[in-house]
């Protein structure tokens, strides 16, 4: 069995925040929640200003603590290594939540989509509304709808790693990034591009939510790795 | 049959099922100002005089009507809402089994349509299998069979008077009874229980012959 | 749903006309009456799967595909096929499926019916048809017709395809006007005055980015914006590894976080920098001699301070490198250029030095961002002169030019213009180009480059005359030029203002006619070309999916119902000239406007599919195969060196001393009867003589009291802005604002370093006011260290009022953020007509 995992080379990667928008439209989440999101830190005094720009999300730990919490088992930890959730089984408790240090589990307190149900036009009869627009488009119009396509109220929700796409294509974020920095595969399978990148360079995960470092200083076992330095910038000057 | 009966007769088919598409929208005084039921009863006198006395008597009903307010609620409740509908002029109300809207009988208007080339107008913010649209549909159908016939190419005009054929016996003749029977049942004013009375008729007992003849003189002249 | 009393009448009268039910021969000329349906647009995407288009969010103008399902464009994904950039896409192609789907997209014709125009002033809109729409308009049209004065007609630009070559391109000269407009000059015309003055380039250089070893950016920021995006950001990590990045630009941009070295210039200070790495350069010996040759007796004689003798110099494929040394260089040391841009003078000799060490395989990318301010155009020639000095002009790992892609012209069509329209198409344009003090020096022709700006000041002042007719086409003048009050008075001036787009926007408020039109990914045909990654491509616009509401395209389809219905007024030359765009491969004229955009898509793009006239780059079977495929590529750009003594300059040189600028000058100074000199002055320039004709330091030219406006303000491109039209996204735009380095989620947000907050009191979160001579907005401050002291910046993009319920706080009467157009002045570098939306314009910053 696989244990699927993620490489984020920071150095190809240039903070561009494709893999938040695309992962919105695939799984449908708010605008206002992120399973895809990023960690933007900025460093030292004009001139000499270091940015790192984290493309974060559910780590997929082997020792989940989002899973351990959850009274129901609706929150567990798969086979493949992906820490899924079944949402009939959630009681909205949401012990996962808090437990979660890297603050990735999100939930709805509200529905996440009563925008498309407003039916005013910013000009009367002239322009479309959202919920006409939803009803010419036949589906919610800013979304892919191809992973999770409706989102609900009341429930908690968080990365799936696109189990719906894995293992035969990359999850969205994987797939849209145009610096080719997210890298997905098994961990367990030495000849993964994953297992070689991580045998090629030094690698940190995040410990928690704001601070990184070495996996073994993370209780959790997290599964995205961070290779090679996203800022370079070492000489600057203002006079 | 000569070929100019089989076209005249398809011509007045044609304007039956435009007009009768106009008449499942809203109700307008303007109507009145129009040549529309004029010509309503000469294309049904054409066919029969039973469908030619039925188009008279909705001509009566429109003339006779006091308050158009009348109607435009009669219409409203039958046909529009808000509330529960008490004749859905959708198809797939009375296709499905769930009685639902936008079902596989909708999609299979939706594909039938594209297969022509049409699709449901902007404007028109209904299902695609709303009595208006598969009346004009048909409509459609109808004045291209005649085109092609016109113009000598009979393949086409056959093709036209088979899908004819068809989509009338998958959709609007399989439940226009049906449909027929709750305006009856639920209308309050006589000019939708005529309007009902003259689609079903239309529908059911005519239509069919007209096609019939239509294809086999088509059919004779490919020959040809 | 509701028929209304017009359509029910014509049902009627339809009916009535057709009816003869008795003796019906079936012979019919008329045309099948539908209400509830529709003939269906024809659309490529017949089942569901990927489709090829083009993402025009910005000028990458991206070969992509989209997803379509049931219908439904659902994703996008870079298209493949492209070689420029190879499956890539940036967040702005998934922004426009946020666009296409936008719930404020204008769904039909719309007609004012307030005469009263203003900001203010409730446009009244009221239902129009598209026949009558189009009547309108050309009632106008014979009216200045008849008048005599049909030149008081324009066609204004904005975002477009290629066949922008009919309603821009000849549709103008046809009903008799030289007005067509483009927004070229606010996007970054002196940014070509550079590379055209030095080696005859009148575009954007391509860069051979995987194979430098130097890459020297000068603003811009390529990872975020213009004009390459996806292959920036797909090869950076790479370049990253194999070169030395140094990035100039007062703002610490997504690109200066990823770079070596950052050079935080102070505003318009960009040209000092370059001369002095130039002085470097040439005192180190550093130059690249294969190109510019040498000392005849290999002695350097480039010594600070120092003349040299132009005959003791050999050169090669350059022109002037003595003289550009003798002018403006002898005297631009690190030492003097560190006061002037307020970068240590060792940091700019160490990347000088480095740079050129990097020869030939070195690249110094002039960008908008140093040459859109008032005195730009020698800055950019400046920069782009660098590339002579290390020889990478046309080189490996250098700086290039193109390939060029086979496309085949519209037919003639003077035939079709009488002498009076061809007359009055030769007047005087009404953004005075060529005027004394607007040179516009496009290609050295006086008056040659467009001044998009300037038509506001000339609406107003009726000089060269008033303008009574305007059609204008996604674009957004009174948002997206400086000094946009100034915009709103001159649209209120114009007596007929047609604006054609997707949304309502601002120029929409001031329209008399608002006509929907197409998406360009999704829902109409076209082709664009472009470049990257040493690849020319064109790329196919394809209706993918059929038209959310009631569009017609504006670059074809309203001309042709224009033209049909000008020859029911009895000028029919029109239609007559355009049912000549034939089928290519049917020869069927046109019948309609759909017809007409199709043919004419297919005439212009022949070159490309049709095997028969096969002329280079990617290879076709026939139409389909290029549709299937939806990209051509050029071959590879790699015949390097070929351009070095061919360069199309009057010398054929890489010209540091630049002939060709003196013959464009000269022009515009004879045509004025005055000296180049005070041609010059007039364009608010200082050079003097011979001065003119080389890249050299001029003194920045900035609006505002320097007391009473302390701080510079540094404008930016955002990485999620689809120029001006993404700020309605309901997701990807303020949920990920944060992705703009220093900006902050769901917040239009000022820069300021922290020395100048404390300063001034403010802190991050403080509502401020940011106010110059020309305007004030509002927005929050935030204090970031990633801009230079003195100077405050922010992000172009919000500030709207009327786009949407999203982008505006309140439609039509409150904007969300601020628009940095409404605080930067009317002003332009006048040699080349560009509007000066950059250079440090002066501002002040209050907390409110």
């Amino acid at each position: 069995m696989a244990k699927y995992g993620m490489v984020v080379d920071l150095q190809s990667c240039s903070g561009c925040s494709s893999c938040i928008t695309a992962c919105k439209r695939e799984h449908s989440v708010p605008a206002d929640k992120y399973w895809c999101d990023s960690e933007i830190k900025y460093e030292g005094k004009f001139p000499m200003v270091k940015l790192e720009y984290l493309s974060t999300r559910c780590n997929h730990c082997d020792d989940a603590p989002c899973a351990e919490v959850c009274p129901t088992g609706a929150m567990f930890k798969a086979d493949n290594g992906l820490v899924k959730y079944e949402r009939d089984d959630c009681i909205s408790c949401r012990q996962c939540v808090n437990a979660c240090p890297y603050e990735e589990v999100s939930f709805n307190e509200e529905d996440p989509h009563s925008f498309w149900d407003d039916n005013t036009a910013v000009i009367d009869g002239f322009t479309g509304t959202p919920q006409e627009t939803a009803d010419q488009v036949g589906a919610n119009p800013a979304y892919a709808g191809e992973g999770t396509p409706v989102r609900e109220e009341g429930l908690v929700e968080k990365c799936t790693f696109c189990a719906h796409r894995v293992p035969d294509k990359d999850p969205i974020c994987v797939n849209i990034c145009p610096c080719d920095a997210l890298v997905f595969g098994d961990l367990d399978d030495p000849n993964s591009e994953v297992s070689q990148l991580l045998d090629r360079y030094d690698a940190k995960v995040r410990i928690q939510k704001g601070e990184t470092g070495d996996r073994r200083n993370a209780d959790t076992g997290p599964n995205v790795y961070y290779i090679r330095e996203y800022c370079n910038l070492d000489k600057a000057t203002a006079k | 049959m000569k070929l100019d009966q089989i076209l005249s007769q398809q011509k007045a088919q044609e304007n039956i099922y435009k007009i009768l598409s106009v008449l499942y929208h809203a109700p307008e005084e303007s109507i009145l100002e129009s040549e529309l039921l004029d010509n309503l009863i000469e294309s049904a006198e054409f066919i029969s005089e039973k469908l030619g006395n039925m188009a008279q008597d909705i001509k009566t009903e429109f003339v006779s009507t006091e308050n158009f307010q009348d109607l435009k609620v009669d219409h409203s409740k039958l046909f529009v809402g808000p509330f529960e509908l008490l004749a859905p002029p959708y198809g797939s109300v009375y296709l499905e089994k769930e009685g639902t809207v936008m079902g596989d009988s909708t999609m299979n208007v939706i594909n039938t349509y594209k297969e022509l080339g049409l699709d449901r107008s902007d404007d028109f913010k209904e299902p695609h299998d709303h009595i208006i649209a598969e009346l004009e549909f048909l409509y459609y159908l109808t004045f291209n069979s005649i085109k092609e016939t016109g113009n000598e190419n009979y393949k086409e005009a056959l093709e036209y008077l088979e899908a004819h054929q068809n989509f009338l016996a998958k959709h609007l003749a399989a439940w226009v009874s049906d449909f027929a029977a709750k305006i009856k049942e639920h209308a309050n004013t006589e000019l939708y229980k005529k309007l009902a009375e003259l689609t079903e008729s239309f529908i059911k007992d005519e239509v069919d012959d007209i096609l019939e003849q239509s294809i086999s003189k088509v059919q004779e002249l490919i020959n040809d | 749903m509701k028929l209304s009393r017009r359509d029910f009448l014509k049902v009627s009268a339809a009916t009535t006309g057709g009816l003869a039910v008795a003796g019906l021969t079936g012979c019919r000329d008329d045309e099948p009456e539908l209400d509830s349906l529709a003939e269906a647009e024809e659309i490529v995407a017949e089942e569901d799967g990927w489709y090829p288009s083009t993402c025009q969010g910005c000028t990458t103008w991206c070969a992509i595909e989209v997803k379509v399902v049931d219908g439904r464009a659902v994703n996008v994904r870079g298209n493949p096929n492209n070689q420029a950039h190879r499956g890539s896409v940036c967040t702005r192609c998934q922004l426009a499926l946020l666009q296409v789907y936008d719930p404020d997209r204008v769904t039909r014709p719309m007609k004012r019916t307030n005469p009263n125009k203003g900001k203010d002033e409730d446009p009244e809109f009221v239902e129009i048809s598209w026949d009558e729409a189009i009547e309108e308009i050309t009632d106008k049209i014979v009216e200045l017709r008849e008048r005599g004065e049909t030149y008081k007609s324009a066609v204004f630009r904005g975002r477009y395809t290629a066949l922008n070559s009919i309603l821009y391109g000849n549709f103008p000269t046809l009903i008799g006007t030289p007005n067509n407009i483009s927004h070229s000059a606010i996007c970054a015309e002196s940014e070509k005055m550079g590379p055209y003055y030095t080696e005859s380039y009148w575009g954007y250089n391509d860069c051979d980015m995987p194979n430098t070893k130097y890459l020297l950016l000068w603003g811009g920021d390529i990872l975020a914006s213009n004009r390459q995006v996806p292959h920036a950001n797909k090869v950076f990590g790479d370049v990253i590894d194999n070169a030395t990045i140094a990035q100039v630009d007062p703002r610490y941009s997504a690109t200066a976080a990823k770079s070596d070295e950052w050079l935080p210039v102070i505003p318009q200070e960009d040209d000092a920098l370059a001369l002095a790495m130039a002085h470097v350069i040439l005192t180190k010996g550093l130059w690249y001699k294969e190109f510019v040759g040498d000392f005849t007796d290999g002695q350097n004689r480039f010594v600070a301070g120092e003349e040299v003798d132009e005959d003791s110099f050999d050169e090669n494929y350059t022109n002037g490198v003595v003289k550009w040394w003798n002018l403006a260089l002898k005297d631009a040391t690190p030492e003097w250029a560190e006061d002037k841009a307020g970068v240590a003078a060792e940091q700019i000799e160490r990347v000088a030095t480095e740079f050129a060490e990097a020869a030939p395989h070195a690249i110094s990318w002039v960008c908008p961002g140093p040459t859109m301010n008032p005195r730009g155009s020698y800055t950019s020639m400046a920069i782009h002169a660098l590339n002579g000095l290390v020889g990478s002009s046309d080189n490996k790992g250098g700086v290039l030019q193109d390939a060029g892609v086979p496309t085949q012209g519209f037919p003639d069509f003077d035939d079709y213009l009488d002498d009076e329209l061809r007359e009055a198409g030769q007047k005087q344009v009404i953004d005075q180009r060529g005027y004394k003090d607007m040179a516009a020096l496009n290609q050295a022709t006086s008056g040659g480059g467009v001044v998009t700006a300037n038509v506001a000041q000339a609406v107003l002042d009726e000089d060269p005359y008033d303008l009574e007719l305007v059609l204008s086409y996604w674009n957004n003048f009174n948002f997206s030029c400086g000094d946009t009050a100034k915009w709103d008075k001159a649209l209120e001036k114009i007596d007929m203002l047609v604006h054609m787009g997707t949304h309502a926007a601002e120029m929409s408020y001031f329209a008399d006619i608002v006509l929907p039109v197409p998406h360009h990914m999704f829902e109409r045909w076209g082709y664009i070309n472009s470049k990257a990654n040493q690849y020319m491509y064109s790329t196919l616009n394809q209706p993918v999916i059929e038209p959310v509401w009631d569009v017609k395209t504006e670059e074809t389809e309203v001309v042709w119902m224009i033209a049909e219905k000008l020859a029911e007024k009895g000028y029919p030359e029109m239609l007559d000239y355009y049912k000549t765009y034939e089928d290519p491969e049917t020869g069927a004229a046109p019948t309609n406007g759909k017809e007409f955009t199709f043919y004419a898509t297919r005439i212009a793009t022949e070159p490309m599919w049709n095997p028969d006239k096969y002329e280079h780059g990617t290879e076709f079977d026939g139409w389909e195969d290029f549709v299937d495929v939806g990209v051509w590529n050029a071959d590879k750009y790699d015949n390097f060196k070929e351009l070095w003594g061919n360069y199309g300059t009057d010398t054929g040189l890489f010209e540091f001393y630049s002939e060709t600028l003196k013959r464009g000058l000269q022009e515009h100074a004879d045509r004025h009867n005055i000296s180049i000199d005070e041609a010059l002055e007039a364009n608010n320039y200082l050079a003097k003589g011979e001065e003119a004709f080389v890249p050299h330091y001029e003194e920045s030219y900035r609006v505002g009291d320097a007391d009473e406006y302390p701080l510079m303000f540094v404008d930016h491109k955002s990485r999620f802005n689809r120029e001006g039209r993404s700020a309605n996204s309901y997701i990807g735009y303020y949920d990920v604002k944060d992705g703009d380095p220093g900006d902050e989620r769901n917040k239009d947000v000022v820069k300021i370093n922290p020395e100048d907050a404390n300063e001034l009191g403010i802190s991050t979160g403080d509502q401020v006011r940011i106010s110059s001579p020309t305007g004030e907005i509002e927005c929050e401050a935030k204090v970031w260290e990633g801009v230079r002291p003195g100077t405050v910046a922010k992000s172009f993009g919000q500030g709207h009022w009327a786009y949407g319920r999203v982008a505006s706080e309140e439609f039509g009467e409150k904007p969300r953020g601020g628009n940095n157009n409404t605080i930067l002045p009317d002003e332009y570098d006048r040699l080349s007509g560009s509007t000066a939306r950059h250079g440090g314009h002066r501002v002040k910053v209050e907390k409110i």
